[in-house]
């Protein structure tokens, strides 16, 4: 009796315990919270000082449907809420922030980090150890730098996104489905900063004025040294870093011949990295660069068959994969940075040469030499084998 | 005088083994900043350091098969001298114990509830251990295999979604680094986790099994919770390169990078699971280890009524042993590798060569034949 009287007290207990002791200890309710989707650095007009601005989920937008219902409303109120403190540090514009508003910052969704291009030429190292230290903040966070103020680009909107900042995660996404270098997350960053001579690149971000609507678009990237930016590439030489770094899953390369042109869509690309030294212990990078291509589109080449196009094909992407290189490693050595991370693979494959070029490897960069082998493949034709108009050229 | 009455089986045995010694892979920022991407090396240099040393136990448990390391004390430094050594060994193994408590409560903090006072954590966490340990020797092991198997698991998959992201050339350059830094890498590794298996000389009397077989379980053991350790610090590089060095949670960041699609991903929850699991098998072991030296050492039947006490002292001694987690990052880099090997190595060679000295194990031996006849 005694027995059962004690068993039904500890189960009561347990009961107790619980519904009343468990929970959660620093609970936050959603109502309570201000989600933030982006985050803009800028340089501040006064020295020294640093303008943080967040994008803010409207609280009441969220949650009620997609894009979709902004339209039927007919009212063009913005889903988002800009709010930005300058102070000296980034944490103590996002404490500002915090105690300045009804709601706390919710740092978990953060989608991009983007730095005004002042800041981004002022350097931009001291503004990363806050976003990697925080416990909220996530490393694969994207980072980005406006072409002029960051905080006009949160500002901007984005047609069929109804946060800004999802639509720049989503459209550097695509970006990124093209080369993987495309898009560079914090970690990513962080890693080409530890690696002492390779310059980081971050994609740039530009608000596009047309006649009746401003939208944003990628354009190049921002070329660093160390922290600092110094130049930029255009997309057209980052297809060229993307060969060289061997990551081009999807894309296309205009092929022009004189006989007619084409556009083929790339498949995927390899590159084989080597370093060759002379005799008197400069290096020369030698490269064999494996690119595999359809056949996206063809214009021309009357009278012939499909076999010598292919040649022909095959000897065009190549000049054309060399042009889009060689650019882009001229406008780099003018800039003495190097983005490839050359120096990087030299201390890791040949570290005791290294340590004899590091000392003066700013001045060798410049001068460096590329042993360039390119072997094209052209593995799909579409679904045409011949086009209409090679057919007309051999009747007429 | 016999404290702990049930046995546990070898294999009980080995996967305690393992399971000490993989939970230690939290701990891998006390190493990773020194040694950067040699990191993985330096933990076969340590294994490889280790051996020496696990000869050491293995002969002192053979020379003494069914006494434990407090016994072992008394019978080769007499009573006064065993006494005083045991002290030091008690003295170690509380430290230990409170180590790894504090280790709970700041990694919980800083992983998943970052607002809730440690203490609340560690005194829930502590009452649990407090738990398992009232109940003796075979339910603190029992587990042992089971976490082993989740932990396995856990990393088995995190290695095969996280494939795509793993750099090959992360690992390199090798061997690139001062000689300095390796042998201070080494000397941590080697003191952290595989050094404070001489937890085990406490338990070894109380496994069911031959003597030959000893060999085989301690280093079964060692080896496959080292492979372990070894297999997470290799992801953690592969995947985070040069990051590696910031992170004072390793483990955690790379398990916060690691995505499937866009909807699958953030496995951080997985890491913090497997942490409370390791280090509440290391905790309760440690502790009931604690416990039992203390018994064998005051001579008292049962450790039971000082289960609470003791688990209070440990809860004010893990918070009042170090300030901020700064200085026990620096008390692990720079005070341990000077000061556990005194209760790793010295201590217990001291031991095994006065008790060769004194040709204690023969006459071990002869008695125990005696104790057969009669």
């Amino acid at each position: 009796m005694l027995n059962k009287f004690k068993k039904f007290l500890f189960l009561l207990m347990v009961f107790i315990l619980v519904f009343t002791a468990s929970g959660c200890y620093d609970i936050r309710e959603l109502d309570s919270l201000y989600i933030v989707t982006g985050m803009a650095m800028d340089k501040a007009e006064q020295p020294g000082l640093i303008e943080v601005s967040v994008q803010i989920a409207k609280p009441g937008a969220l949650g009620s449907g997609g894009g979709g219902d902004k339209k039927g409303g007919g009212g063009e109120e913005k889903a988002t809420i800009i709010i930005d403190s300058v102070k000296r540090n980034v944490i103590e514009a996002l404490e500002a922030l915090r105690h300045d508003s009804s709601r706390t910052l919710f740092m978990h969704h953060n989608q991009v980090l983007i730095f005004g291009r002042e800041q981004a030429e002022a350097g931009i190292l001291p503004y990363l150890d806050a976003s990697m230290r925080d416990q909220e903040t996530r490393l694969e966070v994207m980072v980005l730098v406006a072409d002029e103020k960051a905080k006009d680009v949160l500002n901007t909107e984005i047609k069929a996104e109804k946060y800004s900042a999802v639509g720049i995660r989503r459209m550097v996404d695509n970006k990124r489905s093209i080369s993987k270098f495309f898009g560079i997350d914090l970690l990513t960053l962080v890693s080409k900063l530890t690696e002492e001579t390779t310059s980081p690149l971050l994609p740039i971000i530009k608000i596009v004025e047309e006649e009746d609507l401003t939208r944003l678009s990628l354009t190049g990237m921002a070329v660093f040294k160390k922290d600092k930016m110094i130049g930029k590439i255009t997309e057209y030489q980052l297809r060229g870093y993307s060969w060289v770094m061997g990551e081009l899953k999807s894309g296309y390369l205009p092929v022009k011949l004189k006989q007619g042109s084409s556009v083929m869509y790339v498949k995927s690309s390899k590159n084989k990295l080597n370093t060759i030294f002379k005799p008197d212990g400069k290096p020369i990078m030698s490269m064999e660069i494996e690119g595999v291509f359809s056949v996206g589109e063809l214009m021309g080449f009357e009278e012939m068959d499909t076999k010598q196009i292919v040649d022909e094909l095959k000897k065009g992407a190549e000049q054309a994969i060399r042009k889009e290189i060689m650019s882009c490693f001229k406008s780099v050595q003018s800039m003495k940075a190097d983005i490839y991370g050359f120096g990087d693979y030299i201390n890791k494959h040949h570290p005791k040469k290294w340590k004899t070029l590091k000392p003066q490897w700013e001045e060798l960069f410049p001068s460096l030499e590329l042993d360039l082998k390119i072997k094209v493949e052209i593995k799909d034709t579409g679904k045409i084998l011949q086009s209409p108009q090679m057919e007309i050229g051999r009747l007429s | 005088m016999n404290i702990e009455k049930s046995r546990i089986s070898p294999l009980q045995f080995m996967f305690a083994i393992m399971c000490f010694i993989r939970s230690s892979s939290l701990l891998s920022s006390f190493f990773t900043p020194i040694v950067n991407q040699d990191s993985w090396l330096v933990i076969i240099f340590g294994m490889i350091v280790s051996l020496p040393v696990l000869w050491i136990y293995i002969s002192l448990s053979k020379a003494f098969p069914k006494s434990n390391l407090i016994e072992i004390n008394d019978l080769v430094f007499g009573r006064i001298g065993g006494k005083i050594i045991s002290a030091f060994y008690l003295w170690f193994f509380f430290t230990l114990t409170a180590l790894n408590l504090r280790d709970l409560g700041i990694f919980v903090g800083k992983s998943t509830m970052s607002k809730t006072p440690p203490v609340l954590i560690i005194i829930v966490f502590i009452l649990l251990c407090a738990w398992a340990v009232y109940y003796g020797l075979e339910v603190v092991t029992r587990y042992g295999i089971v976490f082993i198997l989740i932990s396995s698991a856990i990393l088995l998959l995190s290695f095969l979604v996280s494939i795509n992201i793993m750099h090959r050339e992360s690992f390199l350059p090798i061997l690139n680094q001062p000689l300095k830094s390796y042998i201070q890498g080494t000397n941590i590794i080697t003191m952290i986790p595989f050094g404070e298996l001489v937890v085990f000389l406490m338990i070894v009397p109380y496994v069911d099994f031959k003597q030959k077989k000893l060999v085989r379980y301690f280093m079964g053991g060692f080896l496959l919770g080292g492979l372990l350790l070894l297999a997470v610090i290799l992801r953690d590089l592969a995947i985070l390169g040069n990051t590696l060095k910031y992170f004072s949670l390793p483990s955690f960041e790379t398990l916060r990078i690691i995505r499937l699609f866009d909807s699958l991903g953030h496995m951080e929850i997985l890491f913090a699971i497997l942490l409370i699991i390791l280090l509440f098998f290391k905790v309760t072991l440690l502790f009931y280890i604690s416990l039992l030296a203390l018994s064998y050492w005051l001579k008292i039947e049962t450790f039971r009524p000082f289960i609470l006490p003791v688990a209070a002292l440990l809860v004010a001694y893990s918070f009042i042993m170090f300030e901020s987690s700064m200085q026990q990052t620096a008390f692990a880099r720079e005070i341990i590798p000077f000061f556990w090997p005194i209760f790793e190595m010295l201590l217990p060679f001291i031991t095994l060569i006065v008790a060769y000295i004194r040709e204690l194990p023969k006459k071990n031996r002869e008695k125990e034949k005696e104790d057969v006849k009669v």
